[in-house]
């Protein structure tokens, strides 16, 4: 039997069928308690817990017992990020959540076999707004106690009225043909560089840093008016209060987590297969990975294993090979679209890289073809170590002179590809998961929008950062990293003369408010020329 | 095969041969013989218990001049420590300009070996002092020092400093500030790996026989416990069996394969 996953605006009516079940499903789970495996909490715990915030929010009673050791050390915390194995982690994890709400859904006499998670694509025009039903308190019959309703929303995505999110992330990931790039190069791919189990990497992979980190922060926000106390642990003292979406440690539980990752889920498979016969240049294009420490997942190399519980009991354990074919898992989505909102066509079509010597264009060499051996070379730095605040940051790039030879170099050379240039913002630490900033690269002081839009080299999230940067924390308090791809901006200044400078203009501008308070700070802000 | 996936496995905490190689030197230096013509003893236990019930300091350091201490020192960091020092001098080799980065990692390696002697000079001294108040039983200084690792390997003080080692901080890329921050980073890591590898050390000084046995059971547990990701610090005891289990899953793995 293949279940579709579909568009949950696009199934009839706000209430409808797919998601009337999700909702007394969930309802049947949240009515059991943290230790019990078949339960919402411990679901949401799988994916990561801070009992501290959900005791704090009600999601959990403090006198609530937490499972048997060997269950917490068996399924808590096992999310994947700023790792390779984000994507088949999660897929793991939905499918295990399905098939308990199939469980509920059986138990309660409904249409089980063929119920699956309907996506929510926010990239679809009218489609970047929270689902009606996730929205309010009620059933449709009015009556309160609605399970998907959480109170700890605050993000500009989480309302009913249309959000311009492509004014904060996008989905150019979907055209980097690489799942992942050999470390130590620059690129992380599509689905991220190589890792061990967890948080063991710094940098997100193409897809999970946009749309997926975005998103989860544009859904949670924060609370302005309100502050966590004084006694809050793990960094959360007189911070305001943040939506569960936003942190790793709660996102789970919040019932329009799954449909978000339902939708990430269909963005792996439509980066796989769509649109048929796009262009490949290497054979690994559009592939996902057959290194076998990627096969195997972390249980190959001496790490924990992925494992969900079962509804009737027991756990079963997945490798990412077993992930990788949604098909022979038994699932469909009913349209592989990524998007059809401004800024979300995936186009395959050439850009302005190398046009004025007739080289190969970016977009036909982004991706697809293999990295040089040459490996990675810094070319510019800040020379500080900035402090995002509330207010927009413009830092200087200091730019190495012979590095930037190289790399000009590389735009003129008949035999070779030229370089892939790539922004690195190392080392963001902070006390918050709520925030977000643009970030524009090389922008003259008098810039219109359009020219704007032209140096934006991506949005940066936070989501997960007061985690990372926790010194006894999985990154050991080195927080996050993460990378943005800036060839076509570097191929334009070049071309425009902006390049030859000692220095080069780095705006930090906050789209999601950071409170001072938060503390956030950037290690540095590097560029990197990545030779093809 | 398999042996070839858990290496790679292991990532760039293995990578970097000039370090791995340096340490097989310095290993092959311990080994050697004394009976080779010219060969001076240079493994630090050995020298300590090579005194017969010394009485006081001045006679110890009579026969065992304290620049031989400090040599056969340098040699077990080089052997043990030095390998530890990998994924740092990865770190810093991945994020500086082409020209500064033998520099920088010079000085990573300067830093994080002066503390290392520095802490030497003390974790030394002990050993010395404990061998000449124990007299003629060898034992004891080596069951106070396991003692004593043992508890510091369950504490959660040792795990909040074996989590710092697995922070890689950004550097400064332009000198003089990129000088700097290398030197401070060896620094750094040098009090933590000296802070959670202290007493082990201690031990593999007092071990009154088989100290080549002791100095690589010391040096395999402490490499094994790098493949370790950071944990939430707590007294329990978490033997880094990392590598174990990567070989179990693999011979199950193997297994089902072949049943199939």
């Amino acid at each position: 039997m293949v279940r579709v996953r579909q568009n949950v605006f696009e199934l009839g009516s706000d209430w409808a069928d797919p998601i009337l079940w999700y909702a007394r499903g969930v309802k049947a789970m949240k009515a059991r308690p943290l230790a019990d495996p078949t339960g919402w909490t411990f679901y949401a715990a799988i994916h990561g817990i801070d009992r501290w915030l959900w005791n704090f929010y009600s999601f959990t009673k403090p006198t609530e017992p937490a499972p048997a050791p060997q269950d917490v050390a068996r399924f808590w915390d096992q999310c994947q990020h700023q790792s390779w194995y984000f994507l088949p982690w999660h897929r793991g994890y939905l499918m295990a959540l399905e098939t308990q709400i199939r469980a509920e859904i059986a138990a309660l006499g409904g249409p089980a076999d063929d119920w699956a998670l309907p996506y929510w694509n926010y990239f679809n025009t009218g489609q970047n707004r929270l689902p009606a039903a996730f929205l309010t308190p009620d059933w449709p019959d009015g009556k309160g106690d609605n399970p998907l309703f959480v109170t700890q929303r605050w993000g500009g995505l989480a309302t009913a009225t249309p959000y311009p999110i492509w004014t904060q992330t996008n989905i150019k990931a979907m055209q980097d043909a690489d799942f992942t790039v050999p470390q130590p190069n620059m690129s992380t791919g599509f689905g991220g560089p190589e890792t061990g189990f967890s948080w063991s990497g710094d940098r997100s992979g193409g897809i999970e840093n946009n749309p997926h980190n975005m998103v989860h922060v544009l859904v949670g926000g924060q609370n302005d008016s309100q502050t966590f106390p004084p006694d809050a642990p793990n960094g959360l003292a007189n911070q305001p209060l943040e939506g569960v979406m936003g942190d790793p440690n709660a996102a789970a539980l919040d019932p329009i987590f799954y449909l978000h990752h339902s939708n990430i889920d269909r963005l792996w498979q439509s980066w796989n297969v769509f649109p048929t016969g796009k262009p490949r240049t290497n054979p690994t294009d559009w592939m996902n990975p057959t290194a076998p420490k990627w096969a195997g997942g972390p249980a190959s190399t001496g790490e924990r294993a992925f494992c969900m519980p079962k509804p009737t009991g027991g756990y079963v354990t997945y490798t990412p090979s077993q992930m990788q074919d949604i098909a022979a898992l038994g699932y469909a989505y009913d349209d592989l679209t990524p998007g059809t909102l401004q800024g979300s066509a995936v186009s395959m079509a050439s850009a302005g890289r190398g046009m004025t010597s007739g080289r190969p264009t970016l977009a036909s060499t982004k991706g697809g073809r293999a990295m040089s051996s040459a490996g990675p070379e810094l070319m510019a730095a800040t020379a500080d170590m900035p402090v995002a605040g509330s207010a927009p940051l413009r830092l200087a790039l200091r730019i190495e002179p012979q590095v930037r030879t190289r790399l000009t170099n590389s735009f003129v050379a008949v035999e070779a590809r030229p370089d892939r240039v790539f922004l690195m913002l190392e080392n963001i630490t902070g006390l918050t998961n709520a925030g977000s900033f643009a970030v524009y690269l090389g922008l003259p002081a008098d810039a219109d929008d359009s020219t704007r839009q032209a140096h934006l080299a991506g949005g940066v999230s936070m989501f997960g950062l007061r985690k990372a940067s926790l010194a006894d924390g999985p990154h050991g308090g080195g927080g996050i990293s993460v990378t943005l791809e800036v060839s076509d901006i570097v191929d334009r200044l070049h071309l425009s003369g902006a390049l030859g400078g000692d220095g080069l203009a780095v705006d930090l501008v906050p789209t999601v408010a950071i409170p001072d308070s938060a503390q956030v700070r950037i290690g540095r802000i590097s560029l990197h020329r990545q030779p093809a | 095969m398999i042996a070839g996936r858990l290496l790679a496995g292991c990532g760039q905490v293995l990578r970097p041969a000039p370090l791995w190689l340096s340490a097989a030197g310095a290993w092959l230096v311990l080994a050697m013989p004394d009976d080779i013509a010219g060969h001076m003893d240079l493994c630090s236990s050995a020298l300590i218990w090579s005194v017969p019930a010394p009485e006081s300091f001045a006679f110890f350091f009579s026969l065992v001049p304290p620049s031989t201490l400090l040599l056969s020192w340098v040699t077990m960091l080089v052997a043990m420590q030095l390998p530890l020092l990998a994924g740092t001098l990865h770190h810093v080799r991945r994020t500086s300009f082409a020209s500064l980065r033998l520099a920088l990692q010079t000085l990573v390696l300067l830093g994080y070996l002066a503390v290392w002697i520095a802490g030497g000079v003390v974790l030394t001294g002990l050993a010395v002092t404990l061998r000449l108040a124990a007299g003629a039983d060898v034992w004891s200084p080596a069951l106070a020092a396991l003692g004593l690792a043992a508890l510091w390997q369950v504490a959660p003080a040792r795990q909040r400093a074996l989590n710092r080692c697995h922070r890689f901080p950004a550097i400064a890329a332009f000198a003089p500030a990129a000088h700097l921050g290398a030197l401070r980073l060896g620094l750094d890591r040098g009090v933590w790996c000296l802070a959670s590898c202290g007493p082990l050390m201690l031990l593999a000084l007092l071990m009154p026989s088989h100290p080549m046995g002791a100095m690589a059971v010391v040096a395999l547990w402490l490499w094994a416990e790098r493949l370790e990701p950071p944990a939430r610090p707590a007294w329990a005891f978490r033997p880094p069996l990392r590598l174990l289990r990567a070989l179990a899953w693999h011979i199950r793995t193997a297994a089902d394969r072949r049943g199939t």
